[in-house]
C-alpha cells in the first residue's frame, strides 16, 4: 500500500512539475519594443506595435557573438476600441504571440493625450508583462509616424536605442525620464500632476534660430538630421490630459528642482557682451530644498538650489582663477538660472496650473487628515502660489587648462 | 504521526514564516487602504498591541508549563471544552490556509501560469505540504529553519531596493483617514499578526519549555519589524489611494525595483522563494490541524487524516467563485472570526484557567492547613 501511495505521489509531482507543456519559446513570441497610440474617430484608437525583428544575417551575428536582433523593426497598426482588443486582433493576424515584456516606450500622440489617457495607462499598468520602467512619450506628431522615424544611428538594437536616447536626460537635463509606473502613480496622487517626455520628429526645414540651453520644443531643434525622432522638453498634464509643452531649458530647471539632475551644461550669456557666452558644467552641491507655507490659503513656495559649477569655456576673457572673477561668474550664473527657474515655475503655475514638480508633497504636512488635505484642493490652488527662489552656484575652476 | 519536540530556533522559524506569509500576501495593501497615509502609525500601534497580547499570554501560561491552549482548556472545562477549542482552531486554520492558497495561486496564475488550470497550482502546493507532513514536524521545522532566513532576506531586498522611489511625504497627512480609522477601527488590523494563534499551541512542542518566552517574543519582533517595514515601504512607493487587485504588494515592489543594467527579472527568484515559503506555511498549518485532531481524539495514526485534510484544503481553496468573493469572506467574516477567537476567546480561557488554578491552590492550602 505504501509503495502504491509513494508511486502515486511521484506521479502527482510529475504532473504538477510539467509546467513546460504550455510554455512558449522565444521563437514563438513577437517581442514589442514600442507601443504607439493615436486617435481614430470617436472613442477609437489606432494602436501601433513596433516589433523587434531578428537579423537577416543570423549567421554573421552568431559568429560575432552578438544579439540576433537587428535595428530593423516591423510596425503593425490597427484601429480598435481598447488596447487589449487591438493586441488580440494583431495576435490573430501575425504568426507569433505578442509579448510586451521588452516594451521600452509608450508613445502617445498629442491629439490623444489632450483627450485624456488614464484609461490606457491603467490598462497597461494592469498588464503583468509590461515592465514598470517603460518610458512614456507624448509625440507632437502621430505616434505611428514617430515610431516609423526611429532610426538608430549609433546602436544596433532598436530597444537599446530607445534606452540610450531617454537616458541622455541624465547628462543633459533637456528632457526627463518618465516611466509608466511613475506616470500612473502621479495620475492617482493628490500631491502632483503627471508629465511625460515630449517627443517629435525633426522638421525638414527648420528655421529656428540657435538658442542657448535648448530653449526649444521637441522638433524645433535645428539639428542637421532630418526626419529623426527628437525627445526634448516636457509634456505637461493636468489630471490625465495633456495641456502644454515645456522647452529643454524648462526641463533643466525641472530636474534641478526635483533633484533628478546628475550633471548638465549650462550656457550663460556674458554680462554686457551681446551674443557671447560661457559654459558651465553643473552638478548638484546639495539637494534642492523646498518648503511650502500658507498665508490666507495662498501657498508660498520656497526653493533653495545649490549647485557646483565647473567652467568649460576657456579663452582670454574667461577668468576662473581670481576670487573677484569667480564671484562675478557665480553671481551672474546664479541670477541667470534663478530667472530661468522663475519663468519655468510661473509657466507651470500661472499658465498651466499644473504642479508637475510635486510641491504638494511639501504642503501636505500642514494637514492632519486626508479629508482636510482634499478639501484644501491643492492641485487647483497651485495656480495661486507665489515663489521664492534662491540659487547658489559655486564655480570651482576650469576643467583641464587654466586661463592664460 | 511523528510528533517530536522542536528546538528554540526551529520554533522561532516556524512562527516567523507563518507570519511572513501574511506580509508576502496583500496585508500591507489592505492596511493602507483602510487607514490611508497613517498606515505606518497604525501598524506600529498594532505591533505594540500584539506585544501586550504576547506578554499577557506568557504571563498566563507561566502557571501551566509545557501545556498548550488545548491542555489548559481541558483543565478548565474538561474534554468537551478541549474538543470545542480544538475544532475551532482546525476550522480557522483550514479556512485561513484555504483563502491564502486561493489568493496566492490566483496571483501565481496571473503572473506566470496563465495557461495552467489553477487546480494544478493548488495540487502542487497542497501535495508538497501533504508529503512534508508525512515526515512530521521535525522535518518541517528543519526545512523551515533553512528557508526562513533566505525568505526574510529576500523580503528585505525587495523592500529596500526601490528606495529611490520613496516619497517620505507620503507619511502625511499624519492621521490618514482620521483618528478613529487609525487607532479605534484600525485595531482590527491586528489580524495581520493572527499567526500569533500558533504561539498558543507551541508550548507543548518545545524541547526546552523555559524558552517559550524567548520564542514568542523573538518571533513577534521579527514579524513586527517586517510588517512595519513592508507597510512603510509600500506606503512610500505607491499612492495610498491605489488599491491594486493583485494580491502581492511585494510583487508590485519588485516590478518597480531596478537592479542595474546587468540584472533583470529578479522577481522570478523572489517568486520561487515565496512559493517555498507558502509551502512551508501550508505544511505548518496542516501539521497543527493534524496535531490538534490527534490531541482531541483517540486517533493514533494521522496518515489517512493527512490526505483527508489535504483534500479539504484543496476544496476550500478551490471553492471560491472569484477573487472578490474570497476577499469579501476574508475581510468581513474570517478576519473577525480570527480576531474574536485568537485575541478575545483564548485569553479569556487562559484567564479563567488561572483563576481556577489560584482557587484550587488556595483550597488545597486550606485543606492541608486543616489536616496539619
Amino acid at each position: 500500500m505504501k509503495k502504491i501511495i509513494f508511486i502515486l505521489q511521484i506521479f502527482l509531482i510529475l504532473i504538477c512539475f510539467t509546467g513546460c507543456y504550455d510554455a512558449r519559446g522565444i521563437e514563438e513570441l513577437a517581442y514589442v519594443v514600442a507601443i504607439g497610440l493615436d486617435t481614430s474617430g470617436e472613442n477609437q484608437i489606432e494602436l501601433s506595435l513596433q516589433f523587434a525583428t531578428a537579423s537577416k544575417s543570423s549567421s554573421s551575428s552568431e559568429s560575432s557573438g552578438s544579439s540576433s536582433q537587428s535595428k530593423e523593426t516591423n510596425i503593425t497598426t490597427i484601429k480598435c476600441n481598447t488596447i487589449n482588443s487591438g493586441i488580440a486582433l494583431i495576435n490573430s493576424h501575425i504568426s507569433k504571440k505578442i509579448n510586451l515584456s521588452h516594451c521600452k516606450v509608450l508613445v502617445i500622440s498629442e491629439e490623444l493625450a489632450k483627450k485624456g489617457i488614464s484609461r490606457y495607462i491603467d490598462t497597461l499598468c494592469n498588464n503583468i508583462e509590461i515592465k514598470a520602467d517603460c518610458s512614456v512619450i507624448v509625440s507632437k506628431c502621430d505616434a505611428k509616424e514617430y515610431l516609423e522615424n526611429v532610426k538608430p544611428a549609433l546602436e544596433n538594437l532598436t530597444a537599446r536605442y530607445y534606452e540610450s536616447t531617454i537616458n541622455s536626460a541624465e547628462y543633459t537635463g533637456y528632457t526627463v525620464d518618465m516611466t509608466l509606473a511613475e506616470f500612473y502613480s502621479k495620475t492617482k496622487d493628490s500631491y502632483c500632476e503627471p508629465y511625460a517626455i515630449l517627443g517629435s520628429i525633426t522638421k525638414e526645414e527648420n528655421s529656428s534660430s540657435p538658442e542657448i540651453n535648448a530653449k526649444y520644443f521637441a522638433g524645433d531643434n535645428p539639428i542637421d538630421d532630418k526626419d529623426i525622432i527628437d525627445n526634448l522638453g516636457i509634456a505637461v498634464f493636468k489630471d490625465d490630459k495633456f495641456i502644454g509643452e515645456l522647452t529643454g531649458l524648462d526641463s533643466l530647471c525641472h530636474v534641478i528642482i526635483t533633484n533628478e539632475l546628475d550633471e548638465c551644461t549650462l550656457t550663460v550669456p556674458k554680462q554686457n557682451e551681446k551674443e557671447k557666452y560661457f559654459d558651465l558644467l553643473l552638478t548638484p552641491e546639495k539637494c534642492t530644498k523646498c518648503s511650502v507655507s500658507f498665508e490666507n490659503d495662498i501657498p508660498h513656495i520656497n526653493i533653495n538650489v545649490s549647485l557646483r559649477g565647473k567652467g568649460l569655456s576657456i579663452n582670454e576673457n574667461s577668468k576662473y582663477s581670481t576670487e573677484c572673477s569667480i564671484d562675478e561668474i557665480n553671481t551672474y550664473a546664479s541670477k541667470y538660472l534663478k530667472d530661468a527657474i522663475m519663468a519655468y515655475l510661473n509657466k507651470t503655475s500661472k499658465e498651466y496650473g499644473s504642479d508637475i514638480c510635486g510641491f504638494g508633497k511639501y504642503a501636505v504636512k500642514n494637514y492632519l487628515t486626508i479629508d482636510d488635505w482634499y478639501s484644501s484642493n491643492w492641485l487647483e490652488n497651485y495656480q495661486n502660489a507665489d515663489f521664492s527662489v534662491n540659487v547658489s552656484i559655486t564655480v570651482e575652476s576650469g576643467a583641464a587648462f587654466m586661463e592664460q | 504521526m511523528n510528533i517530536s519536540k522542536i528546538e528554540t530556533a526551529q520554533a522561532i522559524a516556524l512562527l516567523s514564516i507563518v507570519m511572513a506569509n501574511k506580509i508576502i500576501l496583500n496585508l500591507p495593501r489592505s492596511i493602507i487602504s483602510s487607514t490611508g497615509s497613517s498606515a505606518w502609525l497604525n501598524v506600529i500601534y498594532i505591533v505594540f498591541l500584539s506585544f501586550l497580547f504576547v506578554f499577557l499570554v506568557i504571563k498566563l501560561l507561566k502557571k501551566f508549563p509545557k501545556m498548550d491552549i488545548l491542555d489548559i482548556s481541558e483543565y478548565l472545562g474538561g474534554k468537551y471544552l478541549k474538543a470545542a477549542v480544538g475544532i475551532i482552531f482546525i476550522v480557522i486554520f483550514a479556512l485561513t490556509i484555504g483563502t491564502v492558497l486561493c489568493g496566492y495561486s490566483e496571483t501565481l496564475k496571473s503572473i506566470y501560469f496563465n495557461q495552467s488550470p489553477i487546480l494544478y497550482i493548488l495540487l502542487f502546493l497542497i501535495g508538497s505540504a501533504c508529503i512534508a507532513n508525512k515526515f512530521g514536524i521535525k522535518a518541517i521545522a528543519k526545512v523551515t529553519t533553512i528557508i526562513t532566513p533566505i525568505v526574510f532576506f529576500s523580503i528585505l531586498i525587495v523592500l529596500l531596493t526601490p528606495i529611490k522611489s520613496f516619497v517620505i511625504q507620503r507619511f502625511f497627512p499624519l492621521l490618514g483617514y482620521g483618528f478613529n480609522e487609525t487607532f479605534l477601527a484600525g485595531i482590527s488590523n491586528i489580524f495581520a499578526l493572527s499567526g500569533l494563534s500558533y504561539i498558543l499551541l507551541i508550548p507543548s512542542l518545545l524541547k526546552e519549555s523555559e524558552s517559550y518566552k524567548k520564542v514568542a517574543i523573538i518571533s513577534l519582533c521579527i514579524s513586527g519589524f517586517y510588517l512595519i517595514l513592508s507597510v512603510c515601504c509600500t506606503l512610500l512607493v505607491f499612492p495610498f489611494v491605489l488599491s491594486p487587485n493583485e494580491n502581492l504588494s511585494l510583487y508590485l515592489l519588485t516590478k518597480v525595483s531596478n537592479y542595474g543594467e546587468l540584472i533583470h527579472g529578479v522577481n522570478t527568484i523572489f517568486i520561487l522563494l515565496w512559493i517555498i515559503s507558502v509551502i512551508a506555511y501550508i505544511s505548518i498549518g496542516l501539521f497543527f490541524m493534524l496535531y490538534i485532531t490527534q490531541k482531541i481524539s483517540t486517533i493514533k495514526s494521522t496518515i489517512l487524516l493527512n490526505y483527508c485534510y489535504s483534500l479539504i484544503l484543496l476544496v476550500l481553496s478551490y471553492v471560491w467563485k472569484d477573487y472578490i468573493q474570497l476577499n469579501n469572506f476574508s475581510e468581513h467574516t474570517l478576519k473577525y472570526m480570527i480576531l474574536a477567537f485568537v485575541f478575545v476567546f483564548n485569553p479569556f480561557i487562559l484567564i479563567l484557567a488561572n483563576i481556577k488554578k489560584r482557587f484550587t491552590r488556595s483550597q488545597t492550602t486550606i485543606a492541608s492547613e486543616r489536616n496539619t
